[in-house]
């Protein structure tokens, strides 16, 4: 990631928008619940304030890019892994029920391993081949968890 | 004496070899499933319940007990070993637990939390054992206006978790009380960010956030430059304690004790600020604040002490007025239920076997688990030295079963994603985990005794002022806030409210 | 003659029906049966739930399992069993929050009527209980004291929707008087508060406050069955102090996806009616303050008849509330 000026860091810009943009979408929620009256506090009341608060301490936080400077040094973003680990924690919640236990920890453990640059296709199948083999046996084994060992989609 | 009477009936009963079996069972699997990431106490018990159908009460309770304690233990190794925190407490073991662990201190940190938690649980079973009742009845006395007050002055006292720049850790603090109040209001039913998702009216599950902002973003961060440099946790060197660093932790266990046998007899929240609270203290305290965040063994010491104690005191409300403290309590309460027996202010006296068995059986699962856990460190170090590559794919498999498996929900899962995404965009950005965690956990309760107060007081909002317990800790809250304002109002430096960036 | 032959056809439909029934109901059920319980593990409807299971699973031969999905009040459960394939093997075990979800939840994602009945399990009383220092008695002195202009006595519930709440909400509609209901989430903290005398009043299952009426931590008005109570003999009821009609139970029950076949439910309606003599059940539902349900409720029919009645009721209250 280029920096436009070494000297200071953009992660107080990058912070500030992020509380900024959250500050927004939930004071913007938050205008349409009930305030409270009559010395009573009502649904509203806490999250329009805590909005504002975020609000400002956005702008503050944001604002200390021109004055601050920092020794930050930006390492790159591991796209690969943030696309594989998200990617394979949805299929866990999507498809667990379906799959079962062992093939979507078969699965999940894979992608997740192809994350590292490390792993190569056949190490990232060994580590999940372990992965499926000692969940079954604590989960299922150990601590019965409610997921079928194989799900439906395998007609057992 | 009468309390000599008593133990020897509870030791008797806790002797018996079945209960003696039992206990141990527990301990050992509390400890085992409280290792593996995402999952706590809560899941661990919630799936062991049906096991303790066929047992007598005194055994059934003294397994589910010894799990509970044992899985605090074992949450501590997780936080420690690879940065994931199981529930709130341990999120503070994590802050210096995991930064020890990094630079080769694992085994240290883990024997720091080992005997921490052996003599904070000794010291409050012991406390139990004395003065069950009599505490029981300070529980009864504190209110909404007076947990308010508490919960108010334990947000101002932690935020001496950030060690980085203070503005962004109150912008994490207060990211954490918003999105407690995602969810259906509990006052007037309205539903609140809930986007038209049935799924989030029960609020954002706080495994879900831990996993994501504490076990999921530090993997990404791992992964940002595999080549570059060292990945994961260094290789450990020595295992025990030196007599310097025995030295060192003295003081917080003892503090960490005190502090958490008094907040986990509150049941309205007192449990949750226990290892906040003691984290403060010591940094307070420290002759060298600026460790803390960096691998301060005190940061260790102290938290662990206190979460293990309140974790056996959090036993008081539940033995002797039968008012369940946290989740983890009102799954024993429903284990007694299951046995027939209410929990309630008669069950001492009526079930003496009972009450006592499982009061003698903690001190002596407590003395398993340490003598369970100090080997176990050299195991649990072994463990850093499986390759981060295949370490860190086990971790989000764990971490996604243990998030489902709470509420067989796909929803918490999808969460985990949420929160990893934000949680190390924030991270990289020089903000911290922990402060959010702690905003998030102590939100709910602020509101909920705020608002709570105020309904019955019928809207004065004197009652904060008049009722005297509150009024001290209001005020102590604004001395805090003075101490912490004079110094950057004389233009000096506080290391607590530094502003250099980490 | 053509009355005869629909007649006839009708019968040999029947025929039909009942043999293919009964070849289900041999072969019901051949693998485990998950009841879901749509609440945190070790809750109260959890209790009675893995109870009941486990009794069941004697009489059915087969493991019963039990499985916790909590969240929005247990209509996100309820909404998954609704949605569960028809075949006996998912069943749902909640109590009469069930009733209110329509009326609560304007986002449910079932109908109510995507579900059928398996059978009632147990009614549990509920206490309507006191602060021990409250300057009130009886029932009567009490609405005595809820009348008084200007005061507006606290009443605790666990939470918008839970039964508490719906008796509370029953109390100012019967009284006509003004409470101030206080949420807790969930009855221990509200009961903290009640002996702490911080709150007035509560109106709670028995479970939650046989105990600390009988250790004189607070005060008992009456119960809320149209008896009084084995456990709590002394306590008169609402109905016999003179609110007439005063009833509610937390009662629970177990239903099916609607589609199961009538044999299968048959066949776990006998299963539960054969689980609620079972010695321990009966035991371990005193401990609870209840007892199970007679075999006759424990079926199908009685369970429909209830439950209509049950969701007329309630969601008139709570329009009326709003």
């Amino acid at each position: 990631m280029p920096m436009t000026n070494p000297q200071r860091s953009r992660n107080d810009l990058y912070v500030g928008a992020i509380f900024i943009s959250l500050a927004i979408f939930f004071g913007s929620e938050a205008r349409h619940y009930d305030l409270g009256a009559g010395g009573q506090v009502g649904p509203g009341l806490f999250p329009v304030v805590l909005s504002v608060l975020l609000l400002g301490l956005g702008i503050a936080i944001g604002l200390q890019y021109w004055r601050a400077h920092s020794d930050h040094q930006a390492r790159p973003v591991p796209w690969r892994a943030l696309v594989l680990v998200c990617l394979s924690l949805f299929l866990f919640g999507y498809a667990s029920d379906d799959l079962g236990l062992v093939p979507i920890v078969f699965i999940c453990t894979a992608l997740t391993a192809l994350s590292s640059t490390q792993n190569s296709f056949a190490a990232a199948l060994i580590i999940a081949a372990v992965m499926s083999l000692l969940c079954f046996a604590v989960f299922k084994l150990g601590l019965g968890i409610n997921l079928p060992s194989f799900g439906p989609v395998f007609g057992l | 004496m009468d309390l000599l009477s008593n133990l020897a009936l509870g030791f008797e009963t806790a002797f018996s070899p079945v209960n003696i079996i039992w206990c141990f069972v527990g301990v050992l699997l509390g400890t085992l499933v409280g290792v593996l990431p995402g999952i706590g106490p809560t899941a661990t018990i919630a799936m062991l319940l049906p096991i303790t159908f066929t047992f007598s009460p005194v055994t059934a309770l003294i397994m589910l007990s010894g799990i509970y304690y044992g899985a605090q233990y074992g949450g501590s190794t997780t936080a420690i070993l690879i940065n994931l925190p199981g529930e709130s407490s341990s999120a503070v073991t994590a802050v210096d637990g995991y930064q020890m662990a990094r630079r080769g201190r694992a085994g240290q940190a883990l024997a720091t939390a080992a005997l921490g938690s052996f003599f904070a649980g000794s010291v409050a079973t012991l406390l139990l054992a004395m003065a069950a009742p009599p505490l029981a009845s300070v529980a009864i006395r504190f209110g909404s206006p007076e947990y308010f007050a508490l919960i108010v002055v334990g947000l101002l006292v932690s935020i001496s978790l950030a060690h980085g720049s203070m503005l962004k850790a109150l912008g994490m603090i207060v990211l954490g009380l918003v999105l407690a109040t995602v969810g259906q209001d509990a006052y007037t039913g309205t539903p609140r960010f809930t986007l038209g998702q049935l799924e989030l009216y029960g609020g954002i599950n706080f495994v879900s956030i831990a996993v994501g902002v504490f076990g999921v973003a530090e993997i990404f961060r791992n992964l940002e430059d595999e080549r570059g440099r060292e990945v994961g946790v260094k290789h450990v060197t020595h295992l025990w304690l030196s007599r310097e660093e025995f030295r060192r932790i003295a003081a917080p266990v003892m503090r960490g004790t005190a502090l958490g046998s008094i907040l986990g007899i509150l049941p309205g929240g007192g449990h949750v600020l226990a290892s906040f609270a003691s984290y403060a203290v010591e940094k307070k305290s420290s002759k060298h604040p600026e460790e803390f965040g960096h691998g301060a063994i005190e940061g260790v010491a102290g938290p662990e002490s206190a979460n293990n104690a309140a974790a056996q005191t959090s036993f008081i409300p539940l033995l002797t007025l039968g008012i369940p403290a946290h989740p983890v309590m009102a799954l024993i309460l429903g284990a007694f239920i299951l046995q027939g027996i209410v929990p309630g202010p008669k069950v001492i006296s009526s079930q003496p076997e009972l009450f006592w068995g499982i009061v003698a059986s903690m001190w002596i699962g407590n003395v398993m688990l340490v003598i369970l856990n100090l080997p176990l460190i050299g195991v649990w170090v072994k463990l850093l030295s499986v390759p981060y590559r295949a370490l860190f794919p086990a971790i989000v498999t764990f971490a996604a079963i243990g998030c489902y498996s709470i509420n067989n929900n796909p929803f918490d899962v999808y969460a985990v994603i949420v929160f990893g995404v934000l949680g190390y965009a924030l991270i990289r950005c020089g903000c911290e985990p922990a402060p959010l965690l702690l905003g998030f956990v102590l939100g709910g309760l602020l509101e909920e005794h705020l608002r709570r107060a105020l309904i019955i007081a019928h809207g004065d909002p004197m009652v904060f002022i008049q009722n005297p317990i509150s009024a001290v800790l209001l005020a102590v809250g604004v001395i805090i806030l003075v101490v912490a304002a004079l110094p950057s109002i004389r233009g000096k430096r506080d290391e607590v409210f530094a502003e250099d960036e980490g | 003659m053509i009355r005869h032959m629909i007649a006839t056809a009708a019968m040999l439909a029947a025929l039909a029906a009942s043999t293919h029934n009964a070849a289900a109901q041999d072969t019901f059920p051949s693998k485990p049966v998950t009841i879901l319980v749509p609440a945190a593990a070790g809750g109260p409807s959890d209790t009675v739930a893995r109870l009941v299971g486990q009794a069941m699973s004697a009489n059915l031969g087969q493991q019963v399992l039990i499985e916790n999905k909590g969240g929005a009040g247990g209509s996100l459960g309820t909404g998954q069993v609704a949605k569960a394939a028809p075949d006996g093997y998912t069943l749902l075990l909640y109590h009469i929050g069930v009733s209110t979800f329509a009326a609560l939840y304007p986002a449910l994602p079932y109908k109510p009527s995507e579900l059928t009945s398996v059978g009632l399990v147990t009614e549990v009383p509920m206490t309507l209980v006191g602060r021990s220092d409250l300057k009130a008695n009886t029932i009567a002195e009490l609405l005595a004291l809820m009348k008084q202009p200007g005061t507006s006595l606290t009443i605790g519930t666990a939470g918008v929707g839970a039964v508490s709440h719906l008796c509370a909400q029953m109390l100012e509609q019967a009284t006509g008087a003004k409470l101030t209901k206080v949420p807790y989430p969930g009855s221990g903290p509200a009961m903290t508060d009640l002996i702490g005398k911080r709150i007035d009043l509560m109106c709670d299952q028995t479970t939650n406050t046989t105990n600390q009426i009988k250790a004189g931590e607070i005060k008992a008005f009456g119960v809320t069955t149209p008896k009084r109570i084995a456990i709590l003999p002394d306590v008169p009821t609402v109905d016999e102090s003179g609110l007439k009609g005063f009833e509610i139970t937390a009662w629970h029950a177990v239903w099916a996806p609607k589609g199961t076949p009538e044999a299968v439910r048959v066949r776990l309606s006998q299963a539960l009616q054969v689980a609620l003599k079972d010695p321990v059940v009966i035991e371990r539902f005193a401990a609870l303050g209840t007892v199970p349900v007679e075999p006759t409720e424990a079926t199908p029919a009685a369970l429909d008849t209830h439950f209509k009645a049950e969701t007329a009721r309630l969601e008139a209250l709570l329009k009326t509330a709003n």
